[in-house]
């Protein structure tokens, strides 16, 4: 059982554009057909990394509703390995989102009010396709501007001192559940392999650590995403019940093991990671590994 | 001694009469009496003597006042005299005068200097410049030096500058001759070539260098810089550099010299091109990149001057990528078509040049065709990419320009190409700085575009999607994106997806005015999404599309009606609602059968408009709540839209003429009560808001509605309160209708009181319709009496009604705009009618 906390970064919390699952998977299915057609064009270059990265943060509109602009101002950061899943990809994790329902249905105990509609978080509500990713930390508040610029430096510096080269990580094929129950939202996510986390990801633990050391954040082992909880959200459950977060609660070792048992989903992801990405004001900044 | 000797030998021939031996004997006898010299002279120049007799005489007095310039001056005073000049002698005797006097030397000097100048003798010219310079006093110095230097500058340095043989005079040369004879000049040096240029020397003007050197040693400080400038133009360049690096900064580590900024751009630039043509190239080089540093705005100029350089020095590869980098530097257009044109000359030259000694000569073929494809290619290239250069320049001048990225846009092939630009456009745009409203976000739906018309539709809704976050300071940008992508959703994938992409920006927050508030004053750091909820044409657009997709019995219980209806209402409480909304709505209310509903919008709305506005509302409200078509509401009910109407309306000053004659109309057609009607029509007809045309046409319908159905009596009534309230003008028509209605009635002495009474309302002069209507009145009912009473008052009031306007304007001093007065001095029998005294004293006659 995972819990993360309210701060929890790796999903847009705007999404709650309530659509039922046929209508989920008819769009993901028209946003595939769409793929499908544009794997005959090649003629078009893909968007460059650059220009997804520039707007990568959606203006934030409840600061400008709620609060006085100028009052409480941090500056916000945040570290993950970010993934564009392909068209491929992408059907494959739809395919995920509806076994883990089945087989959530197939429970005797299960009543279809109790299950919440996954909205899928590679795809908006629009059908444009959204990148996924690994939380490395939880949202980053620094109090001031340079502090932020410490931690990304470090990060820089960090990723160079450790000689951090390219590597691909496994991604369990098995769905967990994610709760945030201050936010009353449920996140469906795929583990990261544990054989990752000791081989390639324990130096990012050190080298975050270390920049929001020097970058002078008090409690800061707390803010770095525990190596066994990685993981990358694919879909989102939002406004849940109490009520439907204690049945997941329960549901949630069971249904890994179900799924293990009937050998659904498993198709093993991986994940090539070649860079680290930082936010800063609204950009992501990558930063890659030599 | 040798004068004297001669003088001895030639005496005796000389001397030919007593005069002489006179003038002989004195000058013996007192030598130092100059006036005996004197009349001795005149008297042989008298006599006609021979010049060598005279030249002899004076060679005598000379030697014996060897110091007296006076004498010297005179001499060679009468020397140039002669009928045979020989400038010789004179300079002889010049230089005689001048080694032999130390004192009293100005004019000698002087004379000595101009004869020279005027002989153009370079030797006498300097000669007497040194000669003067020792004879003359300091202050004297400057003038010497200036006959000079103007001699100098006016004769000397123009034959140096335009000596055929001289190297290449870059003002007065055609460019491409230039960088021809640079080519020659540099492909000889690097062996392309092996014969010389130009096989002469250069030619220099040491005469002058020489002169100006030493003056320059003496001239006033506020002289050098010109003096430097003159120097520099004799090409003189061994001499000039030593001279000019005493004005520039030394590098003691490096051993070299840089500009001095107390020095002009143009003495600098001077040293520079002695470094270039005494082939010091390091030196060159380092002083050019100093130039650079110092004087950027003349970047253009000297990176042309170094062009050339290189290509003296056959370094054509440096000339080009020089060119080529300067090329991309330029911020303005002057600077580009300056670089841009030397540039595309030297491709051409460079082309022209090779390929001519490659077809002659056999000088490392491959290695010289390699070169030859090269420039044509990058020639080629200059003349294919000239747009898109100009527009680098203008993308240097504003990266924020969005039509300048459009047009670069343009100038691409193929869509990979464009594809390439949107998104080098969107990377280097910064939103807040983009000034055309709109164009930041046509910018993202056009490259979105691209994809989606190859298939690529995924792809076009990332870019869309990206496109969303971006903080555009003008919510048209947004506005552009989601419609641009609802339309294209339309077409490919239905309405439902075009709805919900609208939907996505029409939510609404929950403090909209707070929003709204904080984007109107966040001179734009409040990005547009704030306020995107607040855009009319997303709404007009996303009603439009449900409109379109609305079944035609949908009622409460369809999703698409409902849909609307929020829109509408939502539209409403933004209040951004247009009239042609209104009409829609309650239109679309309408059919689908909710009328009563639609009246609801016509009250919610109406008051959010002007008041014009509102009388075209009312009027079609009315319309749609008198339609027995559309309902069947209560009498009550319509009466209470029709005050309402009218209640909110005249409040407003709003004509409402048409709608009482409707509620009165109504009235009478539902209750069936005529006095109601009248009474309504007047109501209008006495309102104040209502246009005096509209006043006059109630009035008409009311007494007219009147006198057919409430008899005479309240007809009379209603005549009598017509007359007085309307402007006398109007009201003349209404007194010959009222007196036609009582001599109807056999009321003939009333009749006649009325058109007595009309007939003061105006000057007979105007009032001519009453006056023959009168006449017709009394021909029909009066007798003689009565008819020479009519002409009597007639008469009266023509004379006291007249407008004095003559009177009025002397006593103003000037003409001014005036109520109309009217003389009354014989009224006495006349009396005056409180009505006109009453209603409207000031009125303004104007009788169009």
């Amino acid at each position: 059982m995972e819990f993360i906390s309210i701060d929890y970064s790796s999903s847009d919390g705007s999404d709650t554009e309530s659509e039922s699952v046929d209508e989920v998977e008819a769009q993901v299915e028209n946003a595939e057909k769409s793929n499908i057609e544009e794997a005959g064009c090649t003629d078009l270059p893909a968007i460059p990394d650059s220009v997804i990265s520039k707007y990568h943060i959606t203006p934030n509109l409840q600061k400008y509703e709620l609060q006085d602009m100028h009052i409480g101002r941090f500056w916000r950061s945040f570290t993950y390995f970010e993934w564009r899943p392909t068209p491929a990809i992408r059907r494959q994790l739809q395919q995920i989102i509806c076994e883990y329902k089945e087989t959530f249905m197939k429970q005797e105990y299960t009543n279809l009010s109790q299950l919440p509609d996954f909205d899928p978080l590679f795809i908006s509500h629009l059908g444009a396709p959204k990148p996924l990713h690994i939380s490395l930390t939880r949202s980053l508040l620094f109090e001031t501007e340079e502090q932020r610029q410490t931690f990304i430096h470090e990060i820089h510096n960090g990723l160079q001192n450790h000689r951090i080269s390219p590597f691909t990580l496994e991604i369990c094929p098995y769905p967990k559940l994610y709760i945030s129950e201050q936010a009353n939202t449920l996140y469906l996510g795929l583990p990261v392999s544990g054989r990752c986390n000791r081989t390639h990801l324990s130096p990012f633990q050190t080298i975050i650590g270390e920049a929001l050391q020097k970058s002078r954040i008090p409690d800061y082992q707390e803010l770095i995403v525990n190596l066994h909880s990685l993981h990358i959200s694919i879909a989102v459950a939002s406004k849940a019940s109490q009520v439907t977060l204690k049945r997941y609660q329960q549901l949630n070792e069971t249904m890994g093991a179900l799924m293990l048992l009937n050998n659904k989903s498993a198709y093993q992801l991986e994940l090539f990671v070649n860079s680290i990405n930082c936010d800063e004001n609204r950009h992501s900044i990558k930063i890659p590994f030599t | 001694m040798d004068s004297m000797n001669k003088a001895t030998v030639n005496i005796d021939e000389n001397i030919r009469n007593d005069a002489d031996v006179a003038f002989e004997y004195e000058i013996q006898k007192t030598p130092q009496n100059i006036l005996t010299w004197k009349r001795y002279l005149e008297y042989w120049k008298e006599e006609g003597r021979v010049d060598e007799q005279i030249r002899w005489l004076y060679e005598r007095f000379c030697s014996q006042f060897l110091t007296d310039t006076s004498i010297w001056e005179d001499y060679i005073r009468w020397e140039t005299t002669r009928e045979v000049v020989k400038t010789s002698r004179i300079f002889s005797l010049f230089q005689r005068c001048l080694n032999s006097c130390v004192h009293d030397c100005d004019r000698v000097c002087l004379s000595y200097l101009e004869l020279a100048i005027e002989q153009h003798d370079l030797t006498m010219i300097r000669h007497a410049l040194d000669l003067s310079l020792i004879r003359l006093e300091g202050g004297m110095h400057s003038k010497v030096w200036e006959s000079v230097l103007h001699f100098l500058e006016e004769k000397v340095l123009p034959l140096t500058q335009l000596d055929s043989t001289q190297e290449y005079d870059e003002e007065n040369i055609d460019e491409a001759d230039l960088v021809n004879i640079l080519l020659v000049k540099g492909l000889a040096k690097v062996g392309f070539i092996s014969e010389e240029p130009s096989g002469i020397e250069s030619r220099c003007d040491i005469w002058s260098s020489q002169l100006l050197e030493r003056y320059l040693r003496v001239a006033p400080q506020q002289r050098q810089h010109e003096l430097l400038n003159i120097l520099a133009k004799t090409r003189d360049n061994a001499t000039i550099k030593p001279i000019y690096e005493k004005y520039l900064m030394r590098d003691e580590k490096r051993e070299i010299y840089l500009p001095s900024s107390k020095l002009t751009f143009a003495l600098n630039f001077n040293y520079l091109i002695v470094l270039e043509k005494l082939d010091l190239d390091n030196q060159y080089e380092e002083f050019m990149n100093q130039m650079n540093v110092m004087y950027a705005e003349n970047w253009v100029f000297l990176t042309l001057s170094l062009a050339k350089y290189y290509i003296s020095r056959g370094r054509l590869d440096s000339c080009g990528d020089l060119l080529d980098k300067s090329l991309r530097q330029t911020l303005n257009f002057s600077d580009f078509d300056r670089i841009y044109s030397f540039y595309l000359l030297f491709e051409q030259q460079c082309s022209q040049f090779i390929l001519e000694k490659l077809e002659n000569e056999l000088f490392d073929q491959r290695n010289w065709t390699k070169k030859l494809e090269h420039h044509m290619a990058t020639f080629e290239s200059l003349i294919n990419l000239h747009d898109i250069y100009l527009n680098d320049v203008a993308l240097r001048q504003d990266s924020n320009l969005v039509e300048t990225w459009m047009k670069r846009v343009s100038l691409q092939k193929t869509s990979a190409e464009k594809c390439h630009i949107y998104s080098e456009a969107i990377l280097k745009i910064d939103p807040r700085k983009v000034t055309t409203p709109g164009s930041f976000g046509r910018l993202w739906c056009l490259y979105g575009d691209l994809y989606w018309n190859t298939n690529a539709t995924s792809t076009a809704r990332e870019l869309w999607a990206q496109s969303l976050k971006v903080p555009y300071p003008y919510i048209k940008d947004l506005e552009e994106i989601y419609l641009n992508w609802a339309e294209r959703e339309l077409s490919k994938e239905g309405v439902e997806r075009a709805v919900s992409v609208l939907e996505d920006a029409l939510s609404i927050p929950m403090n909209p005015d707070a929003l709204l508030e904080k984007f109107n004053n966040g001179q734009k750091k409040v990005p547009a999404q704030t306020v995107v909820f607040n855009s009319l044409r997303i709404w007009c657009k996303y009603i439009d599309f449900l409109e379109a997709f609305c079944p035609k019995d949908a009622n409460s219980s369809n999703k698409i009606y409902n849909k609307i209806k929020t829109a509408y209402n939502n539209v409403i409480d933004l209040r951004l609602i247009t009239p042609a909304m209104v009409e829609n709505f309650a239109l679309f209310l309408q059919n689908h059968h909710e009328v009563v509903e639609s009246f609801q919008v016509y009250e919610k709305t109406i008051p959010l408009f002007p008041p014009e506005i509102q009388y075209e509302l009312w009027i079609e409200y009315l319309e749609v709540a008198t339609s027995p078509k559309l309902t069947l509401l209560s009498p009550e009910h319509i009466r209470f839209i029709f005050e309402k109407a009218l209640e909110s309306l005249c409040s407003h000053g709003i004509d409402c003429k048409n709608i009482f004659i409707a509620y009165s109309a109504l009235e009478e057609k539902v209750s069936g009560l005529v006095g109601k009607s009248i009474e309504i029509l007047h109501r209008g007809a006495v309102s104040v808001s209502t246009h005096l045309e509209s006043r006059l046409q109630l009035w008409g319908m009311c007494i007219s509605r009147a006198q057919s159905t409430l008899g005479p009596s309240i007809a009379r009534e209603l005549y009598q309160e017509c007359i007085q309230v309307l402007p006398n003008s109007k009201a003349v028509a209404f007194v010959i209708e009222f007196s036609d209605f009582e001599s109807s009635m056999g009321e003939i002495i009333r009749a006649r009181e009325i058109l007595t009474y009309g007939a003061k309302l105006l000057p007979p002069s105007r009032n001519t319709e009453l006056w023959n209507n009168f006449e017709v009145f009394e021909l029909k009912h009066g007798d003689k009496e009565t008819y020479k009473e009519m002409l009597k008052m007639k008469k009266i009031l023509d004379s006291d009604m007249v407008i004095d306007s003559e009177s009025v304007s002397q006593r103003e001093g000037n003409i001014n705009f005036v109520a109309a007065t009217t003389n009354r001095v014989n009224s006495h029998d006349i009396t005056p009618s409180n009505a006109t005294q009453s209603v409207n004293p000031d009125e303004i006659e104007l009788d169009i």
